[in-house]
Order: structure tokens, then C-alpha cells, then sequence
């Protein structure tokens, strides 16, 4: 069971990870942007980010690219919307490992997870 | 153009769409489909169109150019370095097939790249490569089975018609160079996929796709689906995320305790109207109960063993 970080500024987004995280993972810390994230991760130190790309105040990809540079082991995926191929390019470059569209499915959220954990 | 096999065939009324003109000049035609191409024969005249001259094929055309037709089936097509738009009207059921039968011969045993699956239930799947494969566009009886196949070395990838989300467009950086790729998205066995093909018949390739989706009705005709366009995908905040929560996964009976402050009543209002508009299906209707007087006095039997 690994310690998951939740970043997205919609409670309800945050909310459907949770549920689809619950049992296997504990979800440790929900951040609702970017400069709460970092700080976030600095104190968690989590196994594991999911990231949302469009956020207030500080986007997902400036925030991965933050905590990929303080902390390059750090496990990234990123949450985007359908038809955001720039923001996914612009987070591999920011170091986000994995890479999820949104709307998902609830099992294909916890392969990948698995997944990136293994690595 | 050589005389060819005939595919189908309409008689209506043609109008080579002017931008200049006073007013649209229909006349009386026959148009004839073969394996090779399109026949327009109006009056004396007899214009041939092959299939690969075709660059657009139900365009709406500017009201003022038609007049008052309400149902044509445009197809533009490029000869001799010139664009030409015909629009061509007749019966309804006539002019749907004709354009199912065109879109056929575009797409059918035509060479595509394809990258599959590009995504595996939203999660995107790394280190695949896009392939060389060959399209077919496979009829089934009253179209119950229809799919698209595209045979590929490393095996086929059969799309059916009846369980595409999805298509649309989208610009992807391939070999350094900027393309314009269908991403199309399907439920299969266990997840929803979504598969990227990239061909010289891209456009032919949505159209007939999305004409399929307004024919089974999981897009309006008039809307193509656009959300808050007030068409049938215009939703609610609450239902917006009923149908999210649903979509990935939460049970139906979850939805209640996992949406922040949303009352059973009011859940179950939203899934009435999901439900009258199509968006969801009834599985099962769930069973409320409370004690009766019988049920309570067992309780407190059971209580005192």
C-alpha cells in the first residue's frame, strides 16, 4: 500500500481519485495547486503524485517540474484532459513519468499506478 | 474515367453550387456510383468524378446557394486543379445511401497508419509505435455488428461501430512533423481504448463515423455532441459529475455517499432524467425497506435468546 498525493483544484476530481484509490493505496495529502503541492511534497515526501495540468496559481506541469528538480525520484502522472497532446509533451519534459486523460476508468487509474510504483 | 460496375444510383435534382449566380440552377440528373467514381448526367452532359478527386463529401453549403432545399448531399471535388462543389438532392433514404456507399469505396482496403492501443481507459501507453495496416469497413446484416478492421502485422484491431464513445481530431507531432490524426474511442471487453489512425482519408474516415453516431442516436443530429451547446449533451454541475463518477467506475449505489452533500433523492432525480434522456440504462431498481411490526417483534425475540 503506497502514499499517494492528490493534486487538483476540483474537490470533485479529487474525491473520484480517492475512491478509486481506496483499499489499495492511502491517499496522504490532497493539494488544490500547484504552490501548495510542492510544499505539500516537500513534508509528505509521498510514494506517489497524481497531478492535475490546469490549476490556479501555479499549474501541474510548472509543479512537477519544481519537485522533479528537488526531488528527481519523485513519481509523477499527470492528469489531463482529452486533446491536451502539448500540456502531455510539456510534462514529460517537466519529468511526470505517467500520463492519465481524463475521464478514466477506475482500473486502468490503478495499473498505471502499479505500475509507475514498479519502476 | 472508365465504365465501371455500378454501386448504387439516384435520380434527383443537381445543382453545381456558384458563388456567383442569382440564384441556385437545380436540375434534373441521375448520379450514378461506381467502384471508380461518381456519374453526374444532367441534360446532354455527363461529368465523371473518381473517388480519389473527392475532398469533401457533405459540407453544408451557404443557404443562399441552395435555396430552398432542406435535404442535398454535397460532395466537393478537385479536377484539373479546380475545386468544384455539386450538391445533389433526391429522396431521403436515396441520398443517406449514397453517401454510406461512397464513404465506403474511400475507406475500404485503404492503406492507414495506426497507433493502437494509444490509450488503455485514459491512461496513455508508452513506448508503442505506429503501424502500417489496412482498413476495412466490415457490414453486417441490418448493421448489428458493423466494424471498422484494421489488419496489421502484429495483429487486427477490430473496432465496432456500436460501441464508439467517440471521434474526433487531433494534431500529433509524428516523425518531427505535425499531423492531423482520428482518435477514435471505443468500449471493448474490459476497458475503453483509444486507438489513432492516421490515412489519407482522415475526413471520409470522421464522417463516416460520426454519421454512424447520429444515425444510433449517441449524438444529435444537429449538435454533434457538443457539450453546453444546449443540444443533448448540455448537462448539469451535479449530473456533469454523476456521469464522471459512473464513468470511472463508482457503483451507482455509491454515488450517494461519495458525492459531497447530494441527498438520495436527489441522486436518484438525476438518474430519472439521465435515464428519460438516454445517457443512462435502468440495470436493476434497488429495494428500500423498513420493518414491519412482524420484523420488529422477531428483532426483540432474537434479542432476549
Amino acid at each position: 500500500m503506497a502514499n499517494i498525493m492528490l493534486v487538483d483544484d476540483s474537490k470533485f476530481m479529487r474525491a473520484l481519485l480517492k475512491k478509486v484509490l481506496a483499499g489499495t493505496h492511502t491517499v496522504v495529502g490532497e493539494a488544490e495547486n500547484g504552490v501548495e503541492a510542492v510544499d505539500m511534497y516537500d513534508q509528505l515526501s509521498p510514494d506517489l503524485v497524481m497531478m492535475d495540468v490546469v490549476m490556479p496559481h501555479m499549474d501541474g506541469i510548472l509543479a512537477t517540474n519544481n519537485i522533479v528538480g528537488k526531488h528527481p525520484e519523485a513519481k509523477v502522472i499527470m492528469c489531463t484532459s482529452v486533446g491536451q497532446d502539448e500540456k502531455v509533451k510539456a510534462a514529460i519534459k517537466a519529468g511526470a513519468r505517467g500520463y492519465i486523460t481524463k475521464p478514466f476508468q477506475g482500473p486502468s487509474v490503478l495499473k498505471e499506478v502499479e505500475s509507475l510504483l514498479g519502476q | 474515367m472508365a465504365q465501371e460496375k455500378v454501386v448504387t444510383w439516384l435520380e434527383g435534382k443537381i445543382l453545381f453550387v456558384d458563388t456567383y449566380a442569382a440564384r441556385p440552377n437545380w436540375v434534373p440528373c441521375k448520379v450514378v456510383l461506381t467502384y471508380g467514381g461518381i456519374w453526374l448526367m444532367h441534360g446532354s452532359e455527363k461529368t465523371g468524378v473518381p473517388l480519389a478527386a473527392i475532398v469533401g463529401l457533405g459540407r453544408e453549403v451557404p443557404k443562399k446557394l441552395i435555396g430552398n432545399v432542406s435535404e442535398y448531399l454535397s460532395i466537393a471535388y478537385v479536377m484539373a486543379g479546380k475545386e468544384t462543389t455539386v450538391a445533389i438532392t433526391g429522396q431521403s433514404a436515396q441520398l443517406k445511401k449514397l453517401k454510406k456507399y461512397i464513404m465506403f469505396l474511400q475507406l475500404n482496403k485503404k492503406p492507414v497508419y495506426i497507433l493502437h492501443p494509444a490509450k488503455v481507459g485514459g491512461a496513455i501507453q508508452d513506448n508503442l509505435q505506429w503501424e502500417q495496416g489496412l482498413l476495412n469497413v466490415v457490414w453486417t446484416p441490418a448493421g448489428a455488428a458493423d466494424k471498422l478492421v484494421v489488419q496489421r502485422k502484429s495483429g487486427n484491431v477490430e473496432i465496432p461501430m456500436g460501441e464508439i464513445e467517440m471521434v474526433q481530431t487531433e494534431n500529433q507531432k509524428i516523425s518531427g512533423k505535425t499531423q492531423t490524426i482520428a482518435n477514435i474511442k471505443f468500449t471493448g471487453a474490459e476497458n475503453t481504448y483509444n486507438t489513432f489512425i492516421l490515412s489519407g482519408i482522415q475526413n471520409s474516415l470522421i464522417e463516416y463515423i460520426n454519421d454512424y453516431l447520429k444515425e444510433s442516436g449517441v449524438i444529435s443530429k444537429h449538435n454533434e455532441g457538443a457539450v453546453g451547446g444546449g443540444g443533448d449533451a448540455a448537462l448539469e454541475g451535479l449530473e456533469d459529475e454523476i456521469l464522471v463518477a459512473l464513468y470511472s467506475g463508482v457503483s451507482a449505489l455509491e454515488v450517494p455517499t461519495f458525492m459531497d452533500g447530494a441527498e438520495v433523492d436527489q441522486v436518484e432525480a438525476v438518474y430519472d432524467n439521465l435515464i428519460s434522456r438516454g445517457l443512462v440504462e435502468l440495470v436493476r431498481l434497488r429495494k428500500d425497506v423498513k420493518l414491519t411490526a412482524k420484523g420488529r417483534n422477531i428483532v426483540n425475540k432474537k434479542m432476549q435468546m
